[in-house]
């Protein structure tokens, strides 16, 4: 019989930082792949530059919906965010938020859209067209090759992971930097995977009490 | 212009902050660093909710919400309520899967307009405290074969 | 002022969520225009088959009106299916959005009490009483011969068998189908290779289908059934249970063993990633019999005793996270593959002195 991490809450032990609630997009700021804050005017001005119509792209757990949720913040900002659609909940809902995002954009704002594949190829190319026709920008978060130009193309470091770890809640020295690059490696530099090996390897590092 | 950083301030009535369920438990709490920016509403709920590597599931047990319009200034900023747990969840500190009780205030202001300066632009400000129901142990990260 | 909502709403302290107004927004339209398409229709088709003479030109309503011609059947109950589904869609989303405009996340979780037909939440029933702990109904109507319940049973196998087996019937009929229409073309004097071609492809798909689904029943049907009965549920913490296990089949079992387990399961959606991950956080022996001998007059039946801690958690269940526990059969056939029979069961919360009602909330005190 042992006892030894509290279960209290008032034991920052007890709360992993690597739960989702802490790493999920939208939780964390966009950094580049070394691991420096991008420079989100900058990114505007590119934006602005591509016509309002561009693609974050990138393989999965690089930082693109982290991104999109901080551009659109700044265009929210600037009064030019037209909407911000998480797709995801099934074609139907997907399809229906566009459609509103659409209709409720304004000639000359920007519509975000986060998982542009969900749409599919017929509704996407649709929505292209109807936005170019209309006058709306569209700034989308997608894997692969596509219509809208590029505007940012996401990778990700072992640094950017270490700089990541440093924002989220303190995991109390039970980690060290060796292990953040070996969860990088593992996981493949998929972001999202190499958080939830760090999970594991914090609820490892700390002491915890067994049933006796 | 300083950032607006309102701070609620939430007493237990335990100060071990431990529970048992079907005990009751009263809170008292406080609204602090408003200056003249007038609430527009008050909600209070004590509710569980998951965390680890799922995305996060809530239950509310209890959700009350005060407005300005029925209710003075003074009262909004500052109330306590008593509430009897339930017989579930406990709260429980598994590997993946976490089960955490807490009480939620969160508090609505009047206008964003007026105060643009307010929380980021947001019209709304929550704060959470945590709080344990039942005495079930952590789960054992590694489940070895025990004899019964 | 009229304030327009906002597509993205940052919420200080330590929550941060988007707003959700113009989704609902959307949402709205989408399911007023399917409610009024279904209208429009509903309407047509009514209108079409009471005066024919209006000759609306609907697929299968003839403008005779009456009954419909053989071939037309199909086409008539389209028009009766589809504006009885836009109906029936366009009234439930807008139910649904009205239930929930305008509210904060406490707020809408506050009020659950409905059936969300169009995004139905993954966990079990609750039981009353006991929130967020899956309902023992299940488990309680299956009366054991000995003991007081029989537990059902929740094998891989099992599972694996009936998907098997589902797919050799659907692919075999779609082959039959496929295979009548080439022999009325050959008997008719035509011959379309084209069909011939995919009947023969469909047939080895087909065959290989039928013989790994008998190849998996005469394994099944080797190993036998297992059964479990207990003394008593629900189950709770602190409680001692007692267990019938009985094993059918042929052969020597180099061993047979019992276990009690509790898994979390935690699932994540993240865009087009969907990841659930589960993992056994206990694992508690409970009894292992070595050199077990079966034949069919002569199945294996032993009892054993279960007791379990004061405080151990219960089950527990929500829409992306659960806690579980299950009996846990393992056999060893000599020259044959070990197996796994898994038996669900619910963990119920320690009793409390007085039963708990609903959120019973004592009346405010604010401070005045």
């Amino acid at each position: 019989m042992t006892t030894i991490a509290a279960l209290s809450p008032t034991n920052p032990v007890a709360i992993n930082p690597f739960a989702t609630r802490f790493t999920s997009p939208g939780r964390l700021p966009p950094l580049d792949a070394s691991g420096v804050a991008l420079d989100l005017e900058e990114l505007l001005g590119r934006f602005r530059h591509l016509g309002d119509r561009a693609a974050i792209r990138g393989p999965h757990g690089t930082g693109k919906s982290t991104l999109l949720a901080a551009m659109a913040e700044c265009l929210r900002r600037d009064g030019r965010l037209g909407g911000h659609a998480r797709l995801g909940l099934g074609w139907r809902r997907d399809v229906a938020a566009v459609v509103a995002g659409l209709a409720a954009c304004g000639p000359g704002r920007v519509l975000c859209i986060d998982s542009w594949e969900r749409l599919g190829g017929v509704a996407a190319a649709t929505v292209c067209v109807v936005a170019r026709a209309t006058g709306r920008g569209l700034l989308v978060t997608s894997h692969g090759d596509g219509p809208l130009p590029t505007l940012v193309s996401c990778s990700t470091t072992p640094r950017l992971l270490c700089r990541l770890v440093d924002r989220l809640p303190d995991h109390h020295g039970l980690l060290s930097s060796a292990d953040i690059e070996q969860a990088f490696h593992e996981a493949g530099g998929n972001l999202r995977e190499a958080l939830f090996l760090l999970y594991d390897r914090f609820e490892q590092a700390r002491t915890r009490p067994v049933r006796s | 212009m300083t950032p607006f950083e309102p701070i609620i301030h939430v007493d237990f009535d335990r100060p071990d902050h431990c529970y048992m369920p079907g005990g009751s438990i009263t809170v008292r709490y406080e609204v602090e660093g408003l200056g003249e920016r007038p609430l527009l509403a008050v909600e209070r709920s004590l509710l569980w909710y998951t965390e680890g590597k799922g995305e996060e599931d809530i239950g509310v047990h209890f959700f009350d919400r005060r407005s300005s319009k029925t209710d003075a200034a003074k009262d909004l900023e500052t109330g306590s309520f008593t509430a009897v747990l339930p017989a579930s969840p406990l709260s429980y500190e598994g590997v993946i899967v976490k089960v955490r009780w807490c009480i939620r205030v969160r508090i609505f202001f009047s206008s964003r307009d007026a105060v643009p300066e307010l929380l980021g632009g947001s019209r709304d400000f929550v704060s959470e405290h945590v709080f344990e129901v039942g005495t079930v142990p952590p789960a054992a990260l590694n489940a070895g074969a025990q004899s019964a | 002022m009229v304030r327009l909502p906002r597509f993205f709403g940052k919420k200080r302290g330590n929550r941060q969520t988007v707003s959700h107004a113009w989704g609902s927004l959307g949402e709205a339209v989408f399911y007023s225009l399917l409610l009024l398409g279904g209208a429009v229709y509903a309407t047509v088709v009514i209108v079409g088959m009471f005066w024919p003479g209006l000759r609306l030109g609907l697929w299968g309503l003839g403008a005779g009106g009456g009954a419909p011609a053989a071939p037309t059947v199909w086409l008539w109950l389209l028009n009766l299916f589809l504006p009885t589904a836009l109906l029936a869609i366009g009234v439930s989303g807008i139910y649904r959005l009205l239930s929930v405009l305008g509210k904060s996340e406490e707020r809408r979780a506050a009020a659950v009490t409905i059936p969300d037909i169009l995004e139905p939440v993954a966990g079990s029933a609750e039981e009353p009483g006991y929130p967020a702990v899956p309902t023992c109904d299940n488990f309680t109507n299956s009366p054991g011969t000995v003991l007081d319940f029989r537990l059902p049973i929740e094998s891989p196998e099992s599972w694996a068998l009936l998907g098997i087996g589902i797919f050799a019937v659907l692919w075999n009929i779609v082959l039959v189908v496929l295979g009548v229409s080439a022999g009325v073309d050959l008997a008719g004097g035509r011959t379309d290779w084209l069909l011939i071609a995919l009947v023969a492809a469909f047939a080895s798909v087909g065959v290989a289908s039928i013989v790994m689904f008998v190849r998996a029943a005469i394994a099944a049907a080797r190993v036998g059934p297992t059964q479990l009965e207990i003394s008593s549920l629900p189950m709770r913490p602190g409680g001692r249970y007692e267990l019938l296990l009985s094993q059918s089949g042929s052969g020597t079992f180099r061993s047979l063993s019992i276990a009690l387990e509790q898994e979390e399961r935690a699932t994540f959606r993240m865009g087009t990633d969907t990841r659930t991950e589960r993992r056994v956080v206990l694992s508690r022996e409970i009894s292992t019999w070595q050199a077990v001998e079966l034949s069919a007059a002569n199945r294996f039946e032993a009892r054993c005793q279960v007791g379990l801690p004061t405080d151990l958690m219960h089950s527990f269940t929500s829409a992306h996270n659960s806690v579980d526990w299950r009996f846990v059969v393992r056999g060893d056939p000599v020259r044959r593959r070990a197996f796994t029979r898994v038996f669900p069961v619910i963990v119920f919360p320690p009793r409390m002195p007085k039963p708990p009602g609903t959120a019973r909330i004592h009346d405010e005190a604010v401070e005045r």
